[in-house]
């Protein structure tokens, strides 16, 4: 495994997402929190493909749930962080706030 | 009943155009949206757009396989000259000298595609080993099945150009140094190697990547 695993912005945001629903991260309400937060409506499909790329890096795990009528049947697939998915999200966090820390505040720029 | 008949087409496009382990979890998510009232046109944009991500996401996959497939066949001269330099071919065809046609002539095409297999093996070697951080759980019985795979496709794309191109008897089998001065030689011997390659990593590309899968609870 590589020592550094670098995160682009939508995995940064799933990442999140799931340790913000916890127990309910699926991918009913991830694609429904994400487009509430981004402000427009997203695919569930590149969703998945998302989550896809973090399971592959260790990032998150998943596991089956029940299966409902309405999902016709299909069981949901609920996801959670790993440890190493959170040492992830802490390193990115660690970085951007130092970066963010780097440039001038919006105040000042308009003074 | 109408909205049913409506997303109908579309939920058999999902069915058979998706790929990979979430396929089930990503059709259960859409019907659960469309129960709760999402509109059939948004089902469609929903449905079009998972298989347009999971067509670009193989695509990547295989283009990535089939680069080094074209890129690795190019080495092939370099190979027959090393092994034509040990002097392999020489010690191989010998005992078969003797053997009357037409049996001389298959023993010789045999003896002609080992060193093109080997060589195709050994490139789908190369590609798993660089690739095994993303290429998780191949069997033994994939990997066999790739290897058979790829010398089947070697044979018949090696088949196929051989009729195409009959009248100046070029193939992987017949090298010299005059032949490689030839772009229609490294042509025919390209593409069968190529094709041999990318089939054996085709086949031996995992349905899905997925490592770290928490087992099923109960």
């Amino acid at each position: 495994m590589r020592e550094h695993t670098y995160l682009g912005e939508f995995e940064l945001m799933l990442l999140l997402t799931i340790l913000h629903l916890g127990d309910d991260a699926y991918g009913v309400p991830l694609s429904r929190e994400l487009a509430t937060l981004r402000g427009r409506d997203v695919s569930i499909g590149s969703v998945y493909a998302a989550l896809d790329r973090l399971e592959i890096k260790g990032l998150i795990t998943s596991s089956l749930g029940d299966s409902t009528p309405e999902r016709g049947g299909r069981a949901k697939r609920y996801f959670r962080v790993t440890r190493q998915g959170l040492k992830s999200v802490n390193e990115t966090r660690k970085v951007l706030s130092k970066l963010w820390k780097s440039l001038p505040s919006p105040k000042e720029e308009l003074a | 009943m109408k909205q049913a008949k409506s997303v109908a087409l579309a939920s058999w496009l999902l069915k058979h155009f998706t790929f990979g382990p979430h396929r089930e979890a990503l059709t259960g998510d859409l019907s659960e949206e469309l129960q709760s009232g999402r509109s059939p046109s948004w089902y469609w944009r929903q449905v079009l757009s998972a298989i347009a991500v999971g067509v670009l996401r193989r695509s990547r996959d295989y283009l990535l396989a089939l680069l080094f497939s074209l890129a690795w066949s190019m080495f092939y001269p370099a190979w027959r000259l090393c092994l034509s330099r040990i002097r392999l071919p020489h010690i191989l065809p010998q005992p078969w000298g003797s053997i009357d046609l037409p049996y001389s002539t298959g023993l010789h095409g045999i003896a002609e595609m080992i060193p093109a297999t080997v060589f195709v093996w050994l490139g789908l070697f190369l590609y798993l080993f660089l690739r095994s951080q993303q290429i998780s759980g191949l069997s033994a019985v994939r990997l066999l099945a790739s290897l058979s795979i790829s010398l089947n496709t070697l044979f018949i794309a090696t088949a196929g150009i051989w009729l195409l191109l009959k009248p100046s008897q070029i193939g992987p089998g017949e090298l010299n140094p005059e032949s490689l001065q030839s772009n229609s030689y490294l042509v025919a011997i390209c593409i069968p190697l190529a094709l041999g390659l990318f089939s054996a990593i085709a086949s031996a590309l995992p349905l899905s990547h997925r490592r770290n899968s928490a087992p099923l609870p109960g």
